[in-house]
């Protein structure tokens, strides 16, 4: 069979209309079950479908969580928000009549928005990763081979793993762990080592709190990672790849592993690639909830099934990861981009962003913020942007305090800095972190210190223990911290932290480490006047140390 | 009316879930298919049984009239209560060193200890036995004697219905794929369930495979020549020239002989000694009699006896001059140490060599795991430390090494030798040892004393002369007395002028023998042989086939029974003995069939999905039974044990998956029980302490029993500004524990978590598998006392009917 037999979807699209109910994870902890239930017990009941031949679909993440669960009818481009089951029927019977208002967006001003190309959440967006996440059933394989999928792998298969190389640095597209070490070069350094085997792993050990875009990837949009993946592993040489996904995502688990099985049973990966005889073979490992293993070494300890201790990267996981052999680690993004790269050529990827970092960005808001969710922008948007138009600004209109961004290690941005482009060059020269994309808002009711000490906290439970700065530093910054959220601080308090948090800077073994310290000198460093209350005045601006501390 | 259920209890010995423990099951099955049976298994490894440690006063309690019950605190009482209960007994072991597992070794010696009532109370309900030997290699003569031994120390007056060697499954497990030993295992259920209904039952032909399967398609199997009493195929051949093709069963003691009728050899058995043989009733008493009677005070002279440095890890000096060492299994100061003594001190009288005892039932020494880590895994090849297990093990053969000569100077206890002895001949051959320490290189001369307070003492040469031939070469075996009834406690042998002469011949021929090896050329042909001794090996214990050929029950060295100038006398095979196992060839030849370096067809054979799938049967069936204090804990129910070893027999013995099933487990089991710990790391062959490591590393895993529900409380950096703490705060208030701790209920636990993937709805909380969102102290109590509400219908639901 040829690789466009193999391609050809087994079902074709007949249906004029699509009724798609988003069943990411948050929505269907809204009740997003009930509701695509509902609605295809409808349609099966309707008179409509011999008309017009309806469909429903059970998506990925459509984006705007707050106002789940969604709904959205295609080709029409309807929204519907806060779905429940009951509106299934009128949803159904509006079909190419008006949609149901008491159902649609409601803006700002309390304007009713139909369609998602009108709303504001969804029109400053430049979806190239989110766009199928939405569209498509993640578990049929069909529904992403109408969409494209693969063609992207069979072009890599006739490329040189040079060429695909090349292409990806022209792309210029930057690790989204966090790093934003460059893809490209990355893939270049494995591809120049000479010693088989080599291993691909995608990361999806997305134990950020605040972050959830990698898990609404792998939910809504599984084949992409195992095509950009695959790809990936034909650009280096490798045979085998690996999923390391965190356990408590049941649900990408579940989607990703069916979609390597449904790649395999139609020979698109697997012994033979779409017929080409090379092979790659893919599986998951799942995690075991150790925010540590999202570090490169501790993540390849973790997948030869040991604990996930870092160790010092003296040589390069390119050159010696899994087994002691070159493996290319990329972030679930970084992957799920890598498709359109090859299909659409590097220099537009480009093109689409800003300051060195190609392509867009996949930020999750939450936190005080008005439209908590999934948007994509494209890289250099100035932040503003995404938290004042796409996210609406604080909640209760509250001023707007800071945006933290990069995770537990990562810092804060205050209000007065909102015009910063969101991307890699940008943010490291103004000192912030950009992180894998989790954006947490901040209000005038969060206090700045609680949130160093409930971060450090958090990487105090899980530092490895390995190494002596990491491991004592951070349980003693716990200890000055908690102090001075109970009003117990005492002067040269901050010092000692900036004192602490340099060395750690210094001296730690691993990333984790070496970040620890971020949120805490951040936070000094923007809002000191705000430590200096706690200590001096025993004063809390945002009401919520001193008394309530007794909670733990 | 129905009858009752018949009562079938399968012993195994060997690994959890290994071809032993499939072999019993398929036998079990199929006693329940077709009959009404009630099953139970015991795992003879899964028990704390302690061995005999030298003190014999519970002998001299049976003498003097008393139950002779020896007390320990160990399980063997409740594996008495076991036996007694069951009609029908299925023994499955497998084959370490071609001795039956350690335990099985240590359990019949433990049943010397037995008590004389419980002796009658086993007389008086005569069981139905099948045995069953499984093994990975060519030859496993000694085995089912063994085992029958075993099963005879610890069940008198059994009936032996059925036994075959199912040997050649080569990797864990893998006696699923070898549909003619699962059919022996079915038809030796039917003959078993045919005996207990009264109906006829073929005799007992005892079978084993020779030829290599890799390397000949048809599979050719050899019929063995049982003893009539016991079927013991093995017979110690009778050392002298005038009594040629004579022999004694080894087990039971009948006595037979090879005759020639009309131009036909055939075995003819001795008719009164099959009557009055070793394993009838009559001879129950007899142990205890020969133990007085041994011990009735020799008269005499007494002669003083030198005494030799003891060493222990604390005393434990280098060798100044070569060293002889007194391996010693016995009392303290008994017999065997005493003699020991005797001929030390005549091999060191001139000076030339210092000599020292260890006395070997004072040191722990874990029978053999079978898990090959040593022999699988080539980190560990010529290194001297590659068992995982860690006892004294490795002190003890550094000792062995250490010596120049070795004096193995034991007793001999039902029939046998002690269990300590076993588990160190298998620890140290399975180790590569034998290739950088083993017969090639060391040169190094040894004897043997055994003495006995009965007449058994020869089986007890079979452990001894392994322990030799491992450990030195073998054909500098200089001496080798056996003393029979003499007191083993050591009263009244230094009055015995002969068995200390007899001792004092084995020391200087051991000083001899050592005077030869350190000069060159070395020592060959000591021992004076005769035909009907092995050539290859020297020993006298031989296999008897059907076709009057013979194969040495030590080294596989062959040879037939012919008819020649009137004798009838064993011709050896040149090629099989200059091949025989105990030959630099044999060593070679051995390694290469036992197919340990043919990984391809080992991994072809580990592919998880085909093995997982034909052992599934196998582990759902039965109901594994353990003594109180192990059953108790609710860590580990028959359930657990059948889940989760269905999930690690389910992956491939690889270490990268060490996670996978522990997080399975996890889930299946709301934590992992500490019981999974070794199944685990015997199936990935990895440390325990490395997958505890992994345990305690990662938050997914538990080591502790949890509540009927979780509750897991986000703590992440939404929820933790969306007032998660709060929630906690409530939780505490409305059931009364924190993160980490279960409701005295055990309906509640709690957890934080950092992170369930829905921030975008702070603050998160899950119950199980359920999430919930933009959790409120209102949703959060009603939650609570919905879970709460369940519960009680389903209580009431359970107490209505």
């Amino acid at each position: 069979m040829t690789k466009e037999d193999l391609l050809m979807p087994r079902f074709a699209e007949n249906a004029d209309v699509s009724i798609l109910i988003c069943c990411g994870t948050r929505c269907l902890s809204k009740g997003a079950v009930e509701v695509a239930q509902a609605i295809q017990k409808a349609v099966e009941a309707s008179t409509k479908n011999v008309a017009v031949k309806l469909e429903t679909k059970c998506t990925g993440c459509q984006g705007l969580c707050e106002f789940g669960p969604l709904v959205t009818v295609e080709p029409a481009d309807v929204l519907y928000c806060q779905v429940s089951p009951e509106d299934a029927t009128d949803i159904v019977e509006s079909v190419g009549g008006s949609p149901v208002e008491r159902l649609l967006f409601q803006d700002a001003c309390g304007r009713r928005i139909v369609t998602r190309s009108e709303n504001p959440f969804y029109a400053g967006q430049k979806q190239l990763v989110l766009d199928l996440v939405g569209k498509i059933d993640p578990t049929d394989i069909d529904d992403y081979l109408r969409n494209g999928g693969y063609r992207a792998l069979a072009k890599a298969l006739e490329m040189t793993s040079e060429q695909i190389v090349e292409e990806v640095i022209a792309s210029e597209l930057r690790g989204r762990g966090g790093a934003g070490f460059p893809t490209g070069i990355k893939w270049k350094t494995a591809l120049s080592f000479d010693n088989y085997p080599k291993y691909v792993v995608c990361n999806g050990d997305e134990g950020n709190p605040g972050a959830f875009m990698d898990g609404s990837i792998m939910e809504g949009n599984p084949h992409a990672l195992v095509e950009g993946l695959a790809i990936a592993a034909l650009a280096v040489g490798a045979e085998r790849g690996f999923f390391y996904i965190r356990d408590e995502y049941d649900l990408a688990v579940e989607h990703v592993q069916a979609a390597i099985d449904a790649a395999e049973a139609r020979g698109i990966i697997g012994d033979d690639v779409l017929g080409s005889g090379r092979k790659v073979s893919l599986e998951v490992v799942r995690g075991g909830g150790a925010y540590v293993c999202g570090e490169s070494t501790a993540l390849m300890r973790s997948i030869e099934g040991k604990a996930g201790e870092p160790t010092a990267k003296y040589i390069r996981s390119v050159q010696s990861g899994l087994w002691g052999q070159p493996t290319v680690l990329n972030n679930v993004e970084t992957l799920a981009n890598i498709p359109r790269i090859i299909l659409e050529g590097g220099k537009a990827f480009a093109s689409l962003g800003a300051n060195g970092s190609g392509g867009c960005n996949v930020f999750s808001l939450a936190g005080k913020i008005k439209r908590t969710g999934l948007v994509e922008v494209p890289m250099g948007t100035p932040l503003k942007v995404i938290v004042e138009e796409l996210g609406g600004g604080a909640r209760g209109d509250k001023p707007l305090k800071a945006v933290q961004t990069g995770g537990p290690s990562g810092g804060f941005i205050p209000a007065d800095q909102m015009d910063l482009p969101v991307d890699f060059d940008s943010f490291s020269k103004n000192g912030a972190v950009m992180g894998a994309g989790g954006m947490l808002v901040m209000d005038e009711s969060d206090c700045m210190v609680e949130m160093a000490r409930y971060y450090v906290e958090f990487l105090s439970q899980e530092s490895c223990g390995q190494c002596t700065p990491c491991r004592e530093g951070l349980r003693l910054m716990l200890e000055i911290l908690t102090d001075m959220t109970e009003f117990k601080g005492c002067e040269g308090d901050i010092e000692l932290l900036e004192l602490l948090g340099e060395t750690m800077k210094d001296t730690s073994l691993c990333a984790l480490g070496k970040s620890a310290p971020v949120p805490v000198l951040s936070g000094i460093e923007n809002f000191r006047e705000e430590f200096e209350a706690h200590i001096t005045n025993q004063r809390c601006s945002a009401g919520t140390c001193g008394k309530h501390r007794n909670a733990r | 009316m129905s009858k009752e259920p018949y009562k079938v209890l399968g012993i195994v010995a060997g690994r959890t879930m290994g071809n032993a423990e499939v072999l019993l099951r398929e036998s079990l099955m199929e006693f329940d298919k077709l009959a009404p049976a009630e099953t139970r298994i015991v795992r003879l490894r899964q028990l704390d049984i302690k061995g005999l440690s030298g003190d014999f006063d519970f002998l001299a309690d049976a003498a003097q009239g008393g139950d002779g019950i020896l007390k320990e605190d160990d399980d063997f009482e409740w594996l008495k209560e076991q036996i007694l209960w069951a009609d029908v007994i299925i023994f499955a072991a497998c084959a370490f060193r071609y001795m039956p597992p350690s335990e099985v070794i240590v359990m019949m010696n433990r049943a010397l200890g037995a008590g004389q009532s419980y002796i009658e109370a086993c007389r008086a309900h005569p069981k139905f036995v099948g045995l069953i030997v499984v093994g990975g290699t060519n030859t496993m003569n000694y085995n089912l004697p063994l085992q029958y031994n075993a099963l005879h120390a610890m069940c008198h007056g059994f009936q032996l219905v059925d036994q075959f060697y199912a040997n050649w499954i080569r990797g864990k497990g893998h006696a699923v794929f070898q549909e003619q030993h699962l059919e022996q295992s079915r038809q030796l259920a039917q003959r078993i369930l045919h005996k207990l209904e009264g109906y006829a039952v073929p005799e007992i032909k005892t079978r084993i495979m020779k030829l290599n399967p890799l390397e000949h398609t048809d599979d050719k199997f050899i019929n063995l020549e049982g003893c009539p009493v016991c079927h013991s195929t093995v017979v110690h051949m009778v050392n002298d020239p005038l009594t040629l093709g004579q022999f004694t069963c080894s087990i039971c003691g009948a006595k037979g002989r090879v005759e020639y009728h009309g131009g036909d050899l055939t075995y003819v058995w001795d008719d009164d000694s099959v009557a009055h043989n070793r394993l009838h009733a009559d001879h129950d008493a007899q142990v205890i009699e020969s133990y007085a009677r041994a011990h009735a005070l020799v008269a005499g002279e007494k002669t003083e006896v030198p005494e030799f440095p003891i060493l222990t890890p604390e005393n434990d000096p280098t060798p100044v001059k070569p060293r002889i060492l007194a391996l010693v299994a016995g009392p303290k100061n008994g017999t065997s140490e005493l003699l020991a003594r005797q001929a030390l001190a005549a091999a060191t009288q001139d000076g030339r060599f210092e000599g020292a005892i260890l006395r070997i039932l004072d040191y722990k020494i874990d029978g053999c795991l079978g898990c090959l880590v040593c022999k699988v895994n080539k980190r560990y090849r010529d290194s001297i430390d590659e068992c995982v297990l860690r006892d004294d093990d490795r002190w003890v053969v550094g000792k062995l090494l250490e010596s120049s000569a070795a004096l193995f100077s034991v007793d001999a206890v039902n029939g046998f030798t002690y269990g300590q002895i076993v588990a160190l001949i298998q620890r140290f051959g399975v180790n590569t040892r034998i290739a950088a320490n083993g017969p090639q290189k060391a040169k190094r001369a040894w004897a043997t004393i055994v003495a006995s307070f009965d007449d058994e003492v020869k089986n007890a040469t079979y452990a001894t002369g392994k322990l030799g031939r491992y450990f030195c070469n073998p054909s500098l075996k200089v001496a080798e007395e056996l003393l029979t009834n003499v007191p083993i406690t050591g009263d009244g042998i230094l009055a015995n002028a002969s068995a200390l002469q007899q001792a004092v011949g084995v020391g200087r021929a051991l000083a001899s023998a050592l005077a030869y090896t350190t000069a060159e050329p070395p020592l060959t042909g000591l021992v004076q042989r005769y035909n009907s001794m092995c050539p290859s090996c020297g020993l006298d214990m031989i296999e008897l086939r059907s076709d009057m050929t013979v194969a040495c029950a030590e080294c596989d060295a062959e040879g037939e029974f012919k008819h020649i100038f009137g004798e009838n006398d064993i011709v050896w095979d040149d090629y099989s003995v200059a091949h025989s196992r105990v030959t630099p060839f044999g060593v070679k030849l051995h390694v290469k069939h036992t197919g340990f370096s043919q990984s391809e067809d080992r991994d072809m054979l580990d592919d998880p999905l085909i093995l997982s799938g034909q052992l599934a049967p196998y582990i759902e069936f039965g109901k594994v039974v353990m003594p109180e204090d192990l059953s108790l804990q609710p860590a580990w129910s028959d359930e657990q044990r059948t889940k989760v070893e269905k999930i690690i027999f389910s992956y491939p013995s690889e270490e990268r998956f060490s996670l996978a099933i522990m997080q399975d487990i996890q889930n299946a089991c709301g934590y992992v029980p500490k019981e999974a710990f070794p199944h685990i790391a015997e199936h990935l062959k990895v440390k325990r302490s490395a997958l505890y490591s992994v345990a305690t590393f990662y938050k997914s895993l538990g080591l502790k029993e949890r509540g009927k529900h979780v509750i897991r409380v986000c703590d992440g950096t939404a929820c933790h500004m969306g007032g998660s703490l709060v929630l906690i705060d409530q939780i505490e208030e409305l059931l009364g524990i924190k993160p980490g701790q279960t409701t005295n209920d055990g309906l509640f636990s709690l957890e934080l978590v950092k992170h369930v993937g829905s921030c975008a709805l702070a603050p998160v909380m899950m119950v199980d598998d359920t999430v919930y969102n933009q959790v409120t102290l209102e949703k959060l109590e009603k939650i609570i006392a919905d879970y709460r509400a369940a519960e009680n219908d389903a209580v009431k639901e359970g107490e209505l009917s």
